[in-house]
């Protein structure tokens, strides 16, 4: 079984796949979960899926962008996880799981957005394979799309994406998806974990300094 | 049977492994001085990114310089307060997570009383009732305890804590992060010429530091060529006649039979002779940690979860940030 993990948004979320079958997810408001709430969530996964932590095979955690703490809470989580149960863990960015559902709705390249200080942005670039990311102000963005791009889909920061949006010149499609899903999350899980080749290193969030 | 102990409240990522008695069979500290040094103090925002890149590693290394297996570990103690909730949140949510796949009850532990049993590592004890003067970069108070479980709070710092007055001064001198123990250092070698205040010595067992901190700043502004040993010097002199004083008054009020001084100023050669000469005129014990677990370290967030455990207070950690002294 391999046990998804997101706190990096205004959601708390616990997937659960099992022989790659979704059996389990749920997302829960941040501020009802607190600082130990994905403690709390991933117990009652178990509890609910009739699974023990022996079950778990391996873990994916969301790096982030996001809220700077409520990140790290998801990531110290399954890193003490990984390391309490000898399992893989691998960190997959906030901004893949929008792309990844973007990109499958919509078909075309994907740009996640998020909030950061100073008029910044995180800005995840997705092509359906790999992740890029950029972090810097929406007019650098804009430029750097409107060059390498005739058609995109935005995810991400709602305000964010409507002011991007009226600096792109090429064909863009405004997406619905402002956040991660749980879904996306748990049916993913499989493949991010075996796809990354970061394991054995153990996750860290992402910053702006890991950004270059 | 062994207690695991980890410790993420402020700039120091720390595990540790310690028996009901205090023998510390391991123990692991990560420091950052490196980092908050360009800051001259500790930056949040750097703490945290460092303690979640050090703790599994911290965790690790202590596991593996013991030879006992996991069946030998009752419970993981956690500091999850007062501190940074930023660094807090990841020793707790890690100490949770490691509790589930270890199957282990996870305690969150106060800080607070992990100094309080720093005194106590290494089979020293603390003979009660005591005298408690804790004195670190984050905290300043006096408090009496009748016994090991009963705490009264008689009085803290209304500004800076004296480790915080020892780094910005140092701060000042240009000297690196922490200051402490350069400043004691050259205190030393210098002569106390300067009169700096001695805010509210007169005032029962409160502190305050920010005035003296000030008065450093002012000299600083007011002469060309400072002689860094004597500001040293007369800046140690009033930090310790102030800390002395109060622990005389304390003493007085209250009748004790160890006065217990715990927290990183601890190490203060200054401030352990001036106790030795309190505690020979009373005759009374002295109880100091051995200088290694006067700082921040997990061995005493190791030995205070015993006192949970025997008082069966399992505390389901949260972080919070402000916790006070007589709580659990
Ligand atoms: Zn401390």
């Amino acid at each position: 079984m391999i046990l998804g993990i997101s706190t990096s948004l205004s959601q708390f979320t616990v997937a659960i796949n099992h022989d790659g079958e979704l059996v389990y997810h749920k997302q829960s408001d941040r501020k009802l979960s607190g600082h130990t709430g994905i403690y709390e969530l991933v117990k009652e996964a178990l509890e609910a899926s009739e699974m023990t932590t022996a079950d778990i095979e391996g873990i994916v955690v969301d790096t982030g962008p996001g809220g700077t703490s409520s990140v790290r809470t998801g990531v110290s989580f399954a890193n003490g996880l990984s390391y309490s149960l000898d399992v893989p863990v691998v960190g997959v960015s906030s901004a893949e799981l929008m792309g990844i559902e973007a990109h499958k709705k919509y078909q075309t390249p994907v740009i996640s957005l998020f909030k950061s200080i100073k008029g910044n942005y995180y800005c995840g670039f997705y092509d359906g394979e790999k992740l890029d990311f950029k972090f810097t102000n929406l007019d650098t963005i804009s430029t750097y799309i409107n060059e390498e791009y005739t058609d995109i889909v935005l995810a991400g920061h709602a305000d964010g994406i409507t002011k991007l949006a009226n600096l792109l010149t090429i064909n863009k499609t405004i997406s619905n998806i402002h956040k991660v899903n749980s879904i996306t999350l748990g049916e993913n899980a499989p493949a991010l974990l075996t796809n990354s080749n970061k394991y054995p290193i153990l996750p860290i969030p992402l910053t702006e300094t890991s950004i270059t | 049977m062994y207690v695991l102990g980890i410790e993420t409240s402020c700039d120091d990522t720390a595990a540790a492994i310690v028996n009901r008695e205090g023998d510390v069979l391991s123990s692991v500290i990560i420091n950052q001085n490196k980092i908050h040094s360009d800051f001259g103090g500790v930056y949040p925002e750097f703490a945290s990114r460092a303690h979640i890149q050090n703790i599994i590693p911290t965790i690790n290394q202590t596991l593996k310089d013991t030879s006992i297996s996991m069946s030998e570990i009752s419970a993981i103690g956690v500091t999850r307060g007062p501190g940074l909730i930023g660094s807090l949140l990841i020793g707790v949510n890690t100490a949770l997570a490691l509790g589930m796949g270890w199957n282990k009850p996870v305690i969150g532990i106060n800080h607070l009383r992990g100094h309080l049993r720093s005194a106590e590592l290494e089979r020293n004890e603390i003979i009660y009732p005591a005298m408690m003067l804790l004195v670190s970069g984050g905290h300043t108070f006096l408090a009496y305890m009748p016994s090991k479980f009963e705490i009264k709070l008689l009085g803290e710092t209304r500004d800076d804590s004296v480790g915080e007055a020892y780094d910005k001064v140092g701060r000042m001198l240009g000297l690196d992060f922490p200051a402490g123990p350069i400043v004691d250092r050259l205190a030393k070698s210098g002569t106390a010429n300067i009169t700096f205040p001695r805010p509210l010595i007169n005032q029962a067992l409160e502190f305050s530091f920010s005035g003296l901190k000030s008065a450093v700043a002012r000299y600083l502004a007011s002469i060309e060529t400072p002689v860094t040993e004597d500001i040293c010097a007369s800046f140690v002199d009033a930090v310790m006649e102030i800390l002395i004083v109060k622990c005389k008054r304390a003493l007085k009020k209250y009748s004790c039979k160890s006065l217990v001084i715990v927290g990183g100023v601890a190490a203060s050669p200054q401030l352990r002779e001036g106790a030795k000469e309190i505690c020979d005129e009373r005759g009374i014990k002295l109880c100091l940690p051995p200088l290694k677990w006067s700082t921040d370290n997990a061995a005493m967030i190791g030995l205070a979860t015993w006192d949970y455990i025997d008082k069966e207070m399992y505390i389901t950690p949260t972080p919070i940030s402000r916790l006070p002294l007589t709580e659990f």
